[in-house]
């Protein structure tokens, strides 16, 4: 008995200094060594590139590296990336998903070393020159800790997608272009019978299409994913959110009213999309309502851009579906104040990703890893080499769509990402990245030119983390109830008077505080 | 055999279960209609759209997913034989109402299931004790679920001591007596025990994410969700071959999920005859 | 009695013996626990720190129960706190049963091969993530779905299950038992085949009837397992509502449906607030264990079969 009990406080004591004496494994590797700079990174992946990928083996060459890659499982990143940090493993160069608090954490955690501006301005000057109009959003306290990608796909506003035929069978010939003329052809789809069914059995438009509403009114309270909102100027040289703008109790009015009528799906707030791929909206697809605002511009490129084209991933799903339909490109309609505009997503900062270094990156790695963001820059052909490969065996350009064109396997992810390209990329670059599918750009430039409203704060301010939460809730409260006719119009300024006084205030104060700093 | 007529209660009771069955069946059908699908199925219906075997080439061609599929069966095997033992070994104990310390140790046990010190001191253990991308890390952590301990704890308290007694008056230790007698009587839950831990260690991806580095010794799940993850990356370019064949996640989704339940669905037959009454307790004397 | 005295003296010299041995049955389990759940522990003081990536557990400043303050100040706290309970007693009081239920109304089937098939297909439910179901049940339960048109048919009108917060309740009630039933049964069947189908014999020899005989040996024979399953259910429930709620909820149903860890989900998305989830996750993991102390004292009142 007593030697059962003893064997486990030994047992205990072992196992407790194992743990704590083991301490925090060090990141061991020398960083260099006969010039090659050596060091560990990891990327927003799905799967490692496997060891020898020949595309990190031609890149090693390149820039007389030896790069090591941690691995972090793309659909936890947060949770696996809090992980490694903790547990001491933090790789010298890896990828934020573009969350400003996280960013502003990690450095004030420690967790990240600065970018010296002299040495960036010294070893990569180019990519200082185009990095500049971010700082304001990445300095923290005069530091410089991340440099942030651009999404390509982020210049363009969110869709506004009419069915053609619906529109012709109530007798409107042009795509709406103001908030009176979107109103005259809501009433029809309701009304008038559509899709020719004898009954009526149709709605004109979903969530996504109240975003477009909202944009008529000046500023869109809820937007495509609840983790972005949308702060605009007040025209007092602050900043304000949009749910809270006075326009939107004009957009409300009249909201409850098409609610009343009928134009609005009553169970909108559930979204379009009801499984699936997230940028298809099962109600459009299933002709419940005659127009969408969900997804990119290229999900809905029509199949008629180049000879043998299916058309966008979404585009080409609904045509299988429904040969028969015919959709219109539309715009933001105008409202009676002339504001217009569907979500426009900020290009770098706030929702493309941040390439940020750890606390143990050496000086020589960092200056290596700067001048090679630098070549990715201004060198196309590395570009082309580290983002699709080699020309001939991994891509081509095709000669009708003039895009970089995968061969073969190497189109999907698992296999591009296990050769070990799209891996070793510290900046993503509007001007390359154009010049990878110029036929895309031409669409999307012709017919998604209108406005859209883009989130002006792109920091996070202390305020947000204790009350954003709740706050959303209220919005969300608010006005599900508002638009169902629940409560009257007039309870806005309730939600108002509440949103301001349960943080509300406090954040736009703070936001304010930002916002004129950097007019300085 | 008893040749009881077929009365009212057998037929609701019948047509009840059958009601059953469809309602359970009914949303796998769809997922399976769905993986057969082509384009994007919308509604409930039964049939897919545009029926094509192109989901399951997919999945099957993945050369990722039978590495997976070796190694979660090893890891199945090893888990529930190791569980196995554990479990009643200390099941047993815990069954006699005079053993010392039992509540001591039976509080000792339960408490875990409700404190646990979340998921960075559990990653630093197994780092500490070497077992980082070894296969022991899916298996040690979770060598006994609490849950079916106590369960079977209480199985095993329904037997009656007087089976044991002849035994011990013969001289026979406790090993002897939980292997030799407890065990073949106590097959039901031990069948129940066996498959809680089978299709736990079947499902399992997250311990697999993060203690498994080696690519060669990843289980199915996780091959699986990255075969699903795939599919939602925007595809942001024009080009006609990524259109084509970047498939929509939604059917490689319910590829998966055919792929993974079905092997489960399968090999259960085997399990259910253990379910089958006919186990003779023995005579109770009371 | 003398003779039994006796005769329980010598059992219990030989069992003295026997007793070390069945410790010792119990040592790798507990080095088991001791290795992989108590060696961890220390986690938990993070709840009472707070957490900086760089100091690690044991550098982090002590806040106390800074964390805990904050989230019963919070005015949404309550509700979001309340909805927990009633959920999760609403899935016990309803949910329980069916299993135990339906063990025995399938046991009761005469064809085995009806049997054995409604087994295998109950289960499958198991095995749909939320994630998949989520998308199903929006069809399901929407305003023109199935259950809706059946009401209709009858003449009732139409209910909103997916964006009232009320009849929210009963989609996640009735899709929580669809979903764990068949699961769930599986033990009772376990503990329905141990038992001796002498008994059975024996009753019908006196006359009982079917009714009879599961009312007075199915069910009873089930206590055990009973109590148990009822025990640990009380403090699972509460713990693992997250899936379930996350795929099926939507602002128009916040205020039935929005529960602790859907509330500090959202909280976490952006507020990376590692530590105040850790206190919270404790919080409920207290609640649970409450919860499983309570049923156990009930369940010991009534019979041995508790869990301590």
């Amino acid at each position: 008995m007593k030697k059962v009990v003893s064997l486990c406080m030994i047992m205990i004591l072992v196992s407790t200094s194992f743990v704590f004496g083991a301490g925090r494994s060090e990141v061991a590797a020398p960083s260099v060594s006969d010039g090659i700079v050596e060091f560990t990174y990891s990327i927003l992946a799905d799967v490692p590139p496997r060891a020898d990928a020949p595309i990190i083996k031609d890149l090693e060459t390149l820039y007389g590296i030896k790069l090591n890659y941690v691995n972090i499982e793309r659909s936890q990143y947060n949770q696996m990336l809090g992980l490694k940090i903790s547990s001491g493993e933090t790789p010298n160069a890896f990828m934020l998903d573009g969350n400003m608090l996280q960013y502003a954490q990690f450095a004030e955690q420690g967790v990240l070393r600065s970018i010296p501006l002299d040495m960036m301005q010294k070893y990569a000057p180019t990519l200082y020159e185009k990095q500049k109009p971010y700082f304001k959003y990445l300095l923290i306290d005069g530091e410089l800790y991340g440099i942030t990608k651009e999404k390509a796909s982020n210049d363009f506003p969110l869709n506004a997608i009419w069915r053609k035929d619906w529109l012709e069978n109530v007798g409107i010939d042009k795509v709406p272009e103001t908030l009176a003329e979107a109103e005259e052809a809501f009433y029809a789809f309701v009304n008038k019978d559509p899709n020719r069914s004898g009954k009526k059995d149709t709605y004109a438009l979903g969530k996504s299409g109240l975003d477009m509403i909202f944009g008529a009114f000046g500023g869109i309270p809820w937007g495509p994913w609840p983790q972005y909102s949308l702060w605009l100027e007040d025209g007092q040289g602050g900043l304000q959110h949009a749910a809270v703008l006075p326009g939107m109790k004009d957009a409300l009015a009249l909201l409850q009213k098409w609610y009343k009528d009928g134009l609005i799906d009553p169970e909108y707030v559930i979204g379009e999309n009801k499984g699936g791929y997230w940028a298809i909206s099962t109600d459009f697809f299933n002709e419940r309502i005659g127009f969408t605002g969900l997804g990119h511009y290229y999900h809905w490129a029509p199949d008629t851009l180049y000879e043998g084209y299916p058309g966008g991933q979404v585009f080409a799903e609904f045509k299988k579906l429904r040969p028969n339909a015919r959709i219109a490109y539309g715009q933001a309609v105008t409202g009676p104040k002339g504001d217009a505009g569907t979500w426009l997503y900020p290009v770098g900062v706030g929702a493309a990703g941040l390439t940020v270094f750890s606390a143990e990156t050496t000086d020589e790695q960092l200056i290596k890893l700067l001048q090679i963001a630098e070549d990715q820059i201004t060198n196309y052909d590395n570009y082309l080499l580290a983002m699709f490969g080699r020309e001939g065996e991994h891509w081509v350009r095709d000669e009708k769509s003039q895009a970089v064109t995968a061969v073969g396997k190497f189109n999907t992810r698992t296999t591009y990402l296990d050769e070990g390209i799209k891996v070793l990329y510290l900046v993503e670059d509007l001007a390359f990245a154009r010049r990878d599918n110029p036929l895309a750009y031409e669409f999307a430039e012709k017919y998604y030119s209108f406005p859209g409203y883009r989130n002006e704060l792109l920091v996070s301010v202390p305020s947000e983390r204790l009350y954003r939460t709740d706050l959303e809730k209220l919005r969300d409260q608010y006005y599900t109830a508002i638009i169902s006719g629940a409560r009257p119009v007039s309870d806005f300024d309730e939600f108002v008077a509440i949103w301001n006084r349960q943080g509300g205030k406090q954040i736009k104060a703070e936001a304010d505080a930002w916002y004129k700093s950097l007019a300085k | 055999m008893h040749v009881r007529k077929i009365g009212l209660f057998d037929i609701i009771n019948t047509a009840i279960m059958l009601g059953i069955l469809i309602i359970m069946l009914y949303p796998m059908l769809n997922v399976l209609s769905v993986s057969f699908s082509g384009v994007t199925k919308l509604g409930l219906g039964l049939l897919p759209q545009s029926f094509t075997l192109k989901n399951y080439q997919i999945v099957f061609n993945n050369k990722a997913l039978w590495i997976g599929f070796s190694n979660t069966l090893v890891r199945v095997g090893l888990g529930v034989f190791s569980t196995l033992i554990i479990t009643l070994l200390m099941a047993y104990p815990l069954s006699k109402k005079a053993l010392p310390f039992k509540k001591v140790i039976t509080f000792f046990v339960v408490f875990t299931m409700f404190f646990n010190g979340g998921l960075i001191p559990n990653y630093i253990v197994v780092r500490s004790l070497g077992l980082i991308d070894s296969r022991l890390a899916l298996i040690l952590p979770r060598l006994v679920d609490t849950f079916a301990l106590i369960v079977m704890r209480n199985f095993l308290m329904t037997i009656p001591d007087s089976l044991e007694e002849a035994a011990k008056i013969d001289g026979a230790s406790y090993f002897t007596i939980l292997f030799k007698i407890i065990v073949p009587i106590s097959i039901p839950i031990i069948a129940t025990v066996v498959l809680w831990t089978a299709v736990w260690h079947w499902n399992s991806w997250f311990d697999a994410m993060i203690y498994i580095q080696s690519q060669s010794k990843q289980v199915l799940q996780l091959i699986l969700r990255r075969i699903v993850i795939e599919g939602t990356a925007s595809a942001m370019s024009l080009s006609m071959d990524d259109a084509n064949t970047v498939a929509n996640p939604d059917m490689i989704k319910a590829t998966t999920i055919i792929v993974s339940t079905l092997p489960i669905v399968c090999s259960y037959p085997f399990l259910q005859k253990y379910f089958v009454k006919g186990i003779i307790v023995g005579s109770v004397k009371e | 009695m003398k003779q039994t005295l006796l005769h329980t003296k010598k059992l219990h010299y030989k069992s003295l013996k026997g007793y070390e041995q069945l410790l010792l049955m119990l040592v790798p389990g507990i080095l088991y626990y001791i290795i992989f759940h108590y060696v961890p522990i220390y986690g938990i003081i993070i709840a009472f720190k707070n957490f900086s990536f760089r100091r690690g557990f044991l550098g982090s400043p002590w806040v106390g129960l800074a964390h805990f303050r904050l989230m019963f100040d919070n005015p949404s706290f309550y509700e979001v706190f309340g909805n927990t309970l009633v959920l999760g007693l609403l899935k016990l009081v309803i949910g329980f049963p069916i299993p135990i239920l339906f063990a025995i109304l399938i046991n009761e089937i005469r064809f085995t091969k009806i049997k054995k098939t409604v087994q295998t297909v109950s289960y499958l439910p198991h095995f749909l993530s939320w994630i998949v179901l989520g998308g199903m049940f929006f069809q399901i339960f929407s305003i023109y779905g199935p259950i809706n048109e059946i009401i209709r048919f009858f003449g009732g009108e139409p209910i909103r299950f997916m964006t009232e917060p009320k009849p929210f309740r009963i989609v996640l009630v009735s899709t929580y038992v669809w979903k764990s039933m068949g699961w769930n049964s599986i033990v009772y069947l376990a503990a329905i085949t141990g038992i001796s189908p002498e008994l059975y014999e024996a009753a019908m020899i006196d006359g009982a009837n079917r009714f009879q005989r599961m009312w007075r040996i199915t069910l009873p024979s089930l206590t055990p397992v009973i109590t148990v399953m009822l025990i640990l259910a009380a403090g699972q429930i509460i713990k693992d509502d997250f899936d379930q709620i996350f795929n099926l909820y939507n602002p128009a149903v916040y205020e039935t449906a929005d529960v602790i860890s859907t509330y500090v989900y959202r909280q976490g998305l952006e507020m990376m607030n590692y530590s105040y989830a850790a206190a919270v996750d404790l919080f409920k993991n207290i609640i649970a264990l409450v919860f499983v102390f309570g049923t156990n004292r009930v369940a010991k009142s009534m019979n041995e079969y508790g869990i301590w």
